[in-house]
C-alpha cells in the first residue's frame, strides 16, 4: 500500500503537479488541496531503517518517528514541495530539521511544522487559530493556486479499490485499508462510501474493532487475523482520519477548531473521552475490541479497565495485546484473538 | 529489591557533605509536615509535573509535590518494581513511563501491609500538568480538577541558548509563544484561587521569582567551582540530591540558604584541596534522568579506575536554564521559561550543542548516556564528533526491573579500558 501512495504521489510530482506531504491527522488537508497540489500523508513503514535513524534515533523512538525519518532521510519524499508535520510528531520535526542543520543529508523537502495544541482552553485558541494562519500563507507562498482541474484526488487509486472490490475477493481488513488510503489521497467522503459497503459482511467471519496507539499494517498480520477468522472493520486512529475534513474554503476558525477536535483525543483525556466518542463512530456490531498497548509506545495514562467497562457496557469483549506487532508472531495472534472468541 | 542494611550504610559512607544530610532531613521533614497537615485538613497540596510553574503555587500560598520527584523517593527506596507491579495489576501497560508514573502506582496500592515511601502520596486538591499525562490519572482516581499546561513547539533556531535566555527571553522565545503560555498560566491561577479562596498576588509572585533567581545563581557558583577546580571536590550522587532536593523547593527561603551552605562548603573543601577521588584521572559526564535508585553509581569507579562525574544535566540545567530577569510582569518571565525548557536540555539542535559545550567546559574526557530519550542519541553523536568518546546504556534510570548493576558495571568498565588511553 505505501508504495502504491508514493509511486502516486511521485508520478504526480513527475508530471509537473505539486505534492504536499504531512505527517499527523491535525494536518487540514483541505488546506494543501485548495491550492490545487496533491496531499499525500506520510506513514510508519513497519521495519524501514536506514543508517542515520540507526544512528540518531533512540531505539524507544514511536514507529511514525523512526520510520518515517528513515523514508524521507534515504530521499523517498525529496520531490516533495513541502512537508507538514503536526504536533503529534513534533520530534521527528526537530529531528530532521536537524539532520538539515547539519548537513547529514541533502534530500530532506522543506519542513514546515504544525502546533495545533489539543486542549479545548479558550487560552490556547488564538494560538491554535495562528497556526492555521501561518500554514495557509506558507502553502501559498510554497505552491501557490494551482489549476482546480488538476486537483483530481487520486482517481486512479479509486478505480483500483472499485476493481478490488469488483472481484469478489475483497476482504473487510484489505478493504479497510484500502479506505483508510482512500482518505490519504482523496477524501473521507470517499472512504465513508466503501466502509458503507462493506455493510453485508459475511456472516462467517467475526468484526473486529482495534483500539491502538499503532496501526496495525504489517500484511502477515493482517493476514493472521484473517487466519483466525476476524476482519478488521474499525481502528481508533482510522476513526480520526475519517473524521470529515472542512470543506474547501472553509474558514481560518472552522479549520482550527477542526484540527484541534481532531488532536483532542490523543492527549487530555485520552480514554474517558476519546472512547465515548469512538465508540460513536464504530459500527454498532462489531464482535469483539483488540487493545493494542505495545512495548515501545510511550503514552501515559491508558485507563484500560475504563475502555473496557465501557466496551462491556455493549455487550463487546475485548482483549489487551502488550506485545508489539512488529514482535508479535502471527500464531500468537491467532490464540489472542481466540480469547475473545470465548 | 529493597534497600539493604549495608547499601544504606556505604551510602552514608559516601556523603561526604554535611548539607547533603541536611538537605535530604530537611526536604523528608517538609513532606512529612505536608502530608500530616493535609491528612488533618489544615492544607492543601497540588501535585504538578516537573514542567508545571510551580512558582504560581507557592506565590499563591499552595504547597506543591513533583510527580518526578516523588518517584525519585520510590526509586530510592528501591520499590519501583513493586510499585510497578502494581501499575500492571491495574492495567498500566509496561510502557508507562516510570518517572512519571510511580506515583499513581503508590496510590493504587491497597496492600495494607506495605509501608509506602515517606508514607505516600495524599490525595491533591488539585493537579497541574500535559496532556497525555500519568497524574491525570491520580486526578481521574480523586476526582480532583486536572489543568492542563501545553508548551508550543519550539521554532527558533539558537544552538547558544545558555547565554541569551535569562534576560533575552522575550526575542529568545518568541511573543506569540509566551502569550500562550501566559493565557495558560491565567487558567492555573484561577484554579489556584479557587481553591485557597484568596487573590492571586503578583508582588509575592515577583518575590518567588527573585528567590529562585538567587538560588539558580548559587547553582551557577557552584558549577563553576565544580569546571575550574583542579580535582573534583563534591560526588555527582550528592551533587543530585543538593539539586534536585532544593529545586523542588525553589523560591522558599529554605532553599536559598541551604544552596548557599552547599556553596560554601564545596568552596571549603576546594580550599583544603579536599578531593573525591586523590588519584582522580577521567572525568566522565552523564546524561539522563537520576540514577535515583543507584546514586552510589558514580563513585564506583573511582579506586579502580580514577573516574569522577563532574557534570549533570541537573546542576548545569538549573544554573543555566531557570533563571529570568526583567521582572516586570512576573506571569510573562515564568511563562518564557517554561515555553521551551525541556526541549534545550534534550532536542536538537538544543540539547547537542549545549551538551559539548558543557563537556568542554568542565574538562570532560568521556561521556555515559541513557539511550532511551528523547534526542540523547543526536547528543552521543555531537559528543563523538568532538572527540568525546560516548557510552550508551540501554537502562531505565527508575525502574529497577531494567538495571542490571553487574551488566552496566561491566559496560562501563570495558568503555573504559578500551576507549581512554589512560
Amino acid at each position: 500500500m505505501r508504495t502504491t501512495l508514493l509511486t502516486e504521489a511521485a508520478e504526480a510530482a513527475a508530471s509537473g503537479r505539486f505534492v504536499v506531504g504531512y505527517v499527523g491527522a491535525t494536518v487540514p488537508r483541505t488546506l494543501i488541496e485548495d491550492t490545487g497540489a496533491l496531499a499525500v500523508q506520510l506513514l510508519p513503514e513497519p521495519g524501514r531503517s536506514s543508517d542515520l535513524g540507526d544512528a540518531l534515533v533512540e531505539p524507544d523512538a514511536p514507529r511514525l518517528v523512526r520510520e518515517v525519518f528513515s523514508s524521507v532521510v534515504e530521499g523517498d519524499w525529496q520531490f516533495l514541495q513541502l512537508l507538514v508535520i503536526d504536533r503529534s510528531a513534533t520530534l521527528l520535526l526537530h529531528y530532521l530539521r536537524e539532520v538539515v542543520r547539519a548537513e547529514h543529508t541533502d534530500v530532506v523537502p522543506p519542513l514546515w511544522g504544525y502546533d495545533v495544541i489539543p486542549t479545548s482552553s479558550d487560552a490556547v485558541w488564538a494560538y491554535n487559530v495562528e497556526q492555521v494562519r501561518r500554514l495557509r500563507a506558507r502553502l501559498h507562498s510554497s505552491v501557490g493556486r494551482g489549476d482546480p482541474e488538476a486537483c483530481s484526488r487520486g482517481e486512479s487509486l479509486f478505480a483500483r479499490v472499485a476493481a478490488a472490490r469488483a472481484n469478489g475477493r475483497l476482504s473487510g481488513t484489505h478493504a479497510y485499508e484500502l479506505a483508510l488510503a482512500t482518505t490519504r489521497i482523496g477524501g473521507a467522503d470517499e472512504a465513508n462510501t466503501i466502509l458503507a459497503q462493506l455493510a453485508e459482511p459475511d456472516a462467517n467471519r467475526a468484526r473486529l474493532g482495534i483500539v491502538s496507539s499503532a496501526p496495525l499494517r504489517t500484511p502477515r498480520l493482517h493476514d493472521a487475523v484473517e487466519e483466525a477468522g476476524w476482519d478488521v472493520v474499525w481502528e481508533d486512529s482510522g476513526a480520526e482520519l475519517l473524521r470529515p475534513q472542512p470543506t474547501a474554503g472553509a474558514p481560518i476558525d472552522e479549520i482550527a477548531e477542526w484540527s484541534q477536535r481532531v488532536a483532542a483525543p490523543r492527549h487530555g483525556h485520552p480514554f474517558a473521552f476519546r472512547n465515548a466518542e469512538l465508540l460513536a463512530l464504530t459500527p454498532k456490531d462489531v464482535d469483539g475490541v483488540l487493545i493494542h498497548l505495545p512495548l515501545s509506545d510511550t503514552l501515559l495514562g491508558w485507563d484500560v479497565p475504563r475502555v473496557r467497562a465501557l466496551l462491556a457496557e455493549r455487550s463487546i469483549a475485548s482483549v489487551v495485546l502488550t506485545t508489539g506487532l512488529d514482535e508479535i508472531e502471527p500464531a500468537e495472534l491467532v490464540d489472542v484473538l481466540a480469547t475473545l472468541r470465548g | 529489591m529493597t534497600n539493604t542494611a549495608s547499601d544504606t550504610r556505604r551510602h552514608r559512607e559516601l556523603t561526604q557533605l554535611k548539607t547533603t544530610h541536611q538537605v535530604r532531613q530537611g526536604q523528608k521533614q517538609r513532606f512529612l509536615d505536608l502530608v500530616a497537615d493535609v491528612e488533618a485538613g489544615r492544607r492543601s497540596y497540588v501535585l504538578a509535573d516537573g514542567t508545571a510553574p510551580h512558582e504560581l503555587f507557592e506565590a499563591g500560598g499552595l504547597a506543591m509535590v513533583t510527580d518526578v520527584w516523588y518517584s525519585g523517593v520510590v526509586a530510592a527506596k528501591r520499590q519501583s518494581a513493586h510499585y510497578s507491579d502494581v501499575l500492571a495489576a491495574h492495567g498500566y501497560h509496561h510502557g508507562l513511563n516510570r518517572y512519571h508514573a510511580l506515583g499513581l502506582g503508590v496510590m493504587l496500592d491497597d496492600d495494607p501491609d506495605r509501608e509506602k515511601p515517606w508514607g505516600g502520596l495524599p490525595p491533591p486538591a488539585i493537579v497541574v500538568g500535559r496532556g497525555r499525562a500519568a497524574i491525570e490519572q491520580i486526578a481521574h482516581l480523586h476526582d480532583v480538577p486536572y489543568v492542563v499546561v501545553e508548551t508550543p513547539t519550539p521554532d527558533r533556531i539558537d544552538t547558544a541558548w545558555w547565554r541569551s535566555d535569562a534576560a533575552g527571553w522575550e526575542i529568545g522565545e518568541g511573543s506569540d509563544r509566551i502569550d500562550m503560555m501566559v493565557a495558560q498560566y491565567r487558567d492555573v491561577i484561577d484554579a489556584i484561587e479557587h481553591v485557597t479562596g484568596q487573590a492571586f498576588d503578583l508582588r509575592r509572585l515577583r518575590r518567588v521569582l527573585e528567590l529562585v533567581n538567587a538560588l539558580e545563581s548559587e547553582f551557577r557558583v557552584i558549577r563553576d567551582l565544580l569546571r575550574t577546580a583542579p580535582k573534583l571536590p563534591v560526588r555527582l550522587g550528592e551533587v543530585l540530591t543538593q539539586v534536585m532536593g532544593l529545586q523542588w523547593h525553589r523560591g522558599t527561603t529554605w532553599a536559598l540558604e541551604q544552596a548557599r551552605a552547599f556553596r560554601a562548603e564545596v568552596q571549603e573543601r576546594i580550599e583544603r584541596e579536599d578531593w573525591v577521588c586523590p588519584h582522580e584521572r577521567l572525568r566522565l559526564m552523564y546524561i539522563g534522568e537520576g540514577l535515583w535508585q543507584q546514586t552510589d553509581f558514580f563513585s564506583e569507579f573511582e579506586d579502580s579506575h580514577g573516574v569522577v562525574f563532574p557534570r549533570s544535566n541537573y546542576l548545569s540545567f538549573a544554573a543555566d536554564s531557570y533563571r529570568r530577569f526583567g521582572l516586570q510582569d512576573p506571569v510573562r518571565a515564568l511563562a518564557s521559561r517554561y515555553a521551551t525548557f525541556n526541549s534545550r536540555m534534550h532536542l536538537p539542535p538544543w540539547g547537542p550543542a549545549w551538551a559539548v559545550e558543557e563537556a568542554l567546559t568542565h574538562r570532560i574526557d568521556g561521556a555515559i548516556l541513557l539511550e532511551k530519550g528523547e534526542g540523547r542519541l543526536f547528543i552521543a553523536e555531537a559528543l563523538e564528533r568532538a572527540g568525546i568518546p560516548v557510552l550508551r546504556l540501554a537502562a531505565d534510570s527508575v525502574d529497577g526491573r531494567r538495571w542490571d548493576p553487574q551488566l552496566v558495571r561491566d559496560s562501563v568498565v570495558q568503555f573504559l579500558e578500551t576507549r581512554f588511553d589512560r
